[in-house]
């Protein structure tokens, strides 16, 4: 952002953006594994409520939620364990995090989970 | 010679010389030798009732001047007089001293009639309004300089200043009017008016100045046009000239000073990017930052992580100091050793300056593979599909050469040859050879 800029006796109105990043820490589990959410964010004061939502790739309602986590230094890394037995997944087997900071700031999707629900099955 | 001062003179003549009354002449009644000193206000030219005028020469007196302003020597001697002209204290803080009048000579049987001038003094008064509503400002020290430099004082709650009624007024002549606003530079506001006046003898005329307080204000809001707060701030003055530091409050930085153009500075990092996207392993990459309103020196992190594995810690820091330029860039290479538990295969780098955080866009990698491939023992010109871990890679091969950008953390699963299929292969890579024949494809 260059500097904001202007003579005396006026109003001068500026923005900067707020942003996050966040992410899964792996592509690929089995269902009841523990996995790191981490959000790292961009113009967030330590202290903000992120609320973390976990919602099929392709759409639908949230299978879980982590309300209320606090950024400290910029950053959350919750570790999260993948428990959604009788939960009502249908055919989803990619599920991507989506955060909502301070109530406003929406960001995500995130790169998609894929969680193994059903256990494998090994040729004779 | 207004009529004012024809007739005072008139007056004055006629107790001088004999008087027309048709065909007779009506002898002088004042014989003798005498002198008539008449005291006029200049510029209006009223005659001045209470004057002192002292006489002396061959004859002295002292007497004041009367409602015509006329002060009269009479049955005095022929010779030299001095004249003396004194307004006394009730008179002294309205006008100017009467000017030192040179020695009077009389001749015998005449009356000399001397005039003697007088300047009011000026009274005026200095109006002081701020521009923006013309409200009167009040407080604001007045001072002329010039002709007779004074201290008018501060401004009353209507915006006025002038000389007290028990002072003395402004000798007539040109002056400079200066303002001092409590509290304020004088750099920190304007002025409109001239600032030279005129003061005419007499001069009771209002001077309305007009100040305009200099301020700058700068808002910063969010995407969301919410104000921001917290974040460090430098401004810098016009010119150059001062800074200033802050944090924002409210998303608003408001300064009174001097006019001109100010720069507000945000100590952020407002962007962080790779130079080139995807990654080379062994390929030095370039990291900037944009960071802006830290000083210079300021030291700047930057810590690369696994793209998926930020709880792990970075797989390597870079650190930098902020130069003179509001931006910082470093070189870094991305090997198979610094990357050897990175599994995803991309990278994303955090850039921090102070307080300040950025995140750099994904950035995929990929490691060169020199694969060259024969087909039926001579180099194959064909295309070829590689089918890694997770994604397939397509090319044309070219005399049985090809360098094959594989993202990083993937292995080969399987190569197809659609336009071969049957044929021996061999394939021989940077990690080894490998012998098959090539699938069938429809």
């Amino acid at each position: 952002m260059s500097p904001l800029q202007g003579v005396n006796n006026r109003i001068h109105y500026g923005g900067l953006r707020r942003g996050a990043y966040l992410v899964w820490d792996r592509e690929r589990c089995w269902h009841g594994e523990k996995v790191g959410v981490c959000i790292r964010t961009e113009k967030v004061d330590s202290g903000i409520k992120v609320d973390i939502g976990i919602a099929p790739k392709d759409g639908g309602d949230a299978v879980d939620t982590l309300q209320g986590e606090a950024l400290t230094e910029g950053k959350i890394d919750h570790i999260y364990t993948v428990n959604w037995k009788g939960k009502p997944l249908g055919k989803a087997r990619e599920f991507v995090l989506e955060a909502m900071i301070d109530g406003k700031l929406k960001e995500g999707p995130s790169d998609p989970l894929y969680v193994e629900l059903e256990p494998p099955i090994f040729s004779a | 010679m207004s009529t004012k001062l024809a007739k005072a003179f008139a007056r004055a003549q006629k107790m001088t010389t004999s008087r027309s009354v048709g065909k007779s002449t009506q002898k002088c009644p004042l014989r003798r030798t005498g002198i008539i000193v008449l005291v006029i206000r200049m510029p209006d030219e009223t005659m001045i009732k209470g004057a002192r005028v002292g006489f002396s020469g061959p004859k002295t007196a002292k007497m004041k001047t009367g409602s015509s302003g006329i002060a009269k020597l009479d049955k005095a001697p022929a010779g030299t007089y001095t004249i003396t002209v004194d307004l006394g204290k009730s008179l002294l803080n309205d006008y100017a001293p009467p000017p030192v009048q040179p020695p009077l000579r009389v001749a015998l049987g005449s009356r000399r009639i001397l005039l003697v001038p007088v300047e009011r003094l000026a009274r005026p008064k200095i109006r002081v309004l701020n521009a923006d509503d013309d409200k009167p400002v009040p407080d604001v020290g007045v001072k002329l300089s010039g002709t007779a430099p004074c201290n008018l004082g501060a401004t009353t709650k209507a915006g006025l200043a002038q000389v007290g009624r028990k002072e003395r007024g402004l000798k007539p002549g040109p002056y400079r009017v200066s303002l001092k606003v409590p509290g304020r530079e004088p750099s920190s506001f304007e002025i409109e008016g001239r600032m030279d006046i005129s003061l005419p003898a007499g001069c009771e005329d209002t001077f309305t100045f007009r100040i305009r307080p200099c301020w700058i204000e700068f808002i910063v809001t969010d995407q969301f046009d919410d104000r921001v707060s917290g974040v460090e701030y430098v401004l810098v003055y016009p010119e150059e000239k001062k800074t200033k530091k802050g944090q924002l409050k409210e998303g608003r930085v408001r300064e009174d000073g001097p006019a001109g153009i100010y720069q507000l500075l945000l100590k952020y990092i407002s962007y962080a990017a790779w130079d080139e996207i995807p990654l080379e392993i062994d390929k030095k990459a370039k990291l900037t930052a944009a960071v802006t309103g830290f000083d210079e020196g300021t030291a700047v992190t930057f810590d690369i992580y696994d793209s998926l594995d930020l709880r792990a810690g970075p797989v390597d820091t870079v650190k930098a100091k902020l130069g003179k330029k509001p931006h910082v860039e470093v070189e870094w290479t991305p090997t198979a050793e610094k990357l050897k538990n990175a599994t995803s295969g991309a990278l994303v780098f955090t850039v921090t300056a102070g307080k300040s955080q950025a995140v750099s866009p994904i950035a995929p990698v990929h490691v060169v593979q020199k694969v060259t491939m024969r087909i039926d023992g001579k180099p194959a010109n064909t295309n070829v599909v590689l089918h890694l871990t997770r994604d397939r890679i397509q090319a044309s091969v070219t005399d049985g050469e090809w360098e094959a950008r594989v993202p990083w953390g993937q292995t080969l699963v399987s190569v197809e040859v659609p336009d071969s299929g049957g044929a021996l292969a061999t394939m021989k890579s940077d990690t080894g050879s490998q012998a098959f024949p090539l699938p069938s494809t429809e």
